[in-house]
């Protein structure tokens, strides 16, 4: 089984570089089946020309007409994570205390999942939770909007802007080399 | 340990909903009050820019409490995403936008969703429309706050 930096899900969360870790087993291990799965194919000439029914805010008014079209989809055979994990940590943790925390992460709940355990609690114990900042994230937004689009806010002082810019800067820089973060048991 | 839950039951439905909307379930109001560590989905196609999370309201209005960005989620199978820290209060909807694919709904049968075509994660309150009778796979739990279960990194907290 294998870890790997899933960057669309990092970001700054209350004031932490918060890292999405995306679990993987591989044909050999046990239950790879139940994650190796038929999904519908995004990149199918059928799937791309979209549903031609009448639709309403979303929604189909035939859904059986809709439910029709959806089970005649192409379907393609992919490998999906068996279970995902954020950690937070400081700007200041190095690459190898990053990897270490992934590799402790790939470990617990990787061997949970395998003798078929609490993925959940096994989560738990390893969840670091750092956060500076006890903030929600839609307020953490206003000042995250403002650093990216002025350089500097006046919703926080200087030493929380500094902190929430190192935490983003870094957080770009860990997703960029998320090969290198890549961690195989 | 107080467990919270919040959101539908999350597995695969008959169809899949459309996306750049904004979705609140209707099933499942939080039962308690803390932090949800825990999310999981299943979208009938992948899905990009995901966010989840808790929102407060009532009749038709609501806004959103706390959310995560969640990110790329792929579709076909449950997704579970652990770490998270949310707030919750008992008797928040569970919410979910994404700005392509979609998520696992059923049409009938149900409580219903709210829904509105826009993404309305930190944009304060929105009045929304209803979809009676769907159900959304998205759910979510966590624990009360007197039930501690995080661990810190000493050094890195001194600065």
């Amino acid at each position: 089984m294998y870890a790997k930096i899933e960057p669309t899900g990092c970001s700054v969360r209350r004031g932490a570089v918060q890292l999405r870790i995306d679990l993987f087993l591989e044909p050999f291990e046990p239950r790879y089946a139940e994650h190796y799965v038929q999904a519908v194919d995004e990149g199918s000439k059928a799937f791309k020309n979209g549903y031609k029914g009448r639709m309403k805010d979303g929604e189909p008014v035939d859904p059986d007409d809709y439910n029709k079209w959806l089970n005649g989809l192409p379907k393609k055979w992919q490998n999906n994570p068996f279970h995902s994990h954020f950690i937070q940590m400081s700007p200041d943790a190095t690459d190898e205390e990053i990897q270490r925390q992934i590799k402790t992460v790939l470990d617990t709940i990787g061997d949970e999942h395998t003798k078929h355990g609490d993925v959940i609690q096994a989560a738990r114990r390893v969840s670091t939770h750092y956060r500076p900042f006890d903030v929600v994230a839609k307020e953490e937004k206003k000042v995250t909007d403002e650093l990216r689009e002025k350089g500097s806010s006046g919703l926080v002082d200087s030493d929380t802007c500094l902190l929430l810019t190192r935490s983003a800067l870094r957080g770009l820089q860990i997703a960029s080399n998320k090969d290198s973060f890549m961690v195989v048991k | 340990m107080a467990v919270i839950t919040i959101g539908a039951e999350v597995k695969n439905r008959a169809a899949g909903h459309g996306y750049n909307r904004t979705y609140l379930s209707v099933d499942g109001p939080a039962n308690l009050t803390g932090i949800l560590d825990t999310m999981l989905f299943y979208f009938h196609s992948a899905a990009s820019g995901v966010k989840c999370g808790t929102f407060s309201g009532s009749s038709t209005s609501y806004d959103d409490r706390d959310y995560e960005t969640i990110g790329n989620v792929t579709n076909g199978s449950i997704q579970s995403f652990t770490g998270l820290n949310c707030d919750v209060t008992a008797s928040d909807l569970m919410g979910e936008y994404s700005n392509s694919g979609g998520i696992e709904v059923d049409y009938s049968g149900y409580l219903g969703n709210y829904y509105i075509l826009e993404d309305t994660f930190g944009q304060g309150s929105h009045t929304y429309a209803l979809w009676t009778g769907d159900a959304i796979s998205i759910g979510g739990t966590g624990t009360t706050p007197d039930q501690p279960h995080f661990s810190y990194y000493p050094h890195i907290l001194a600065h």
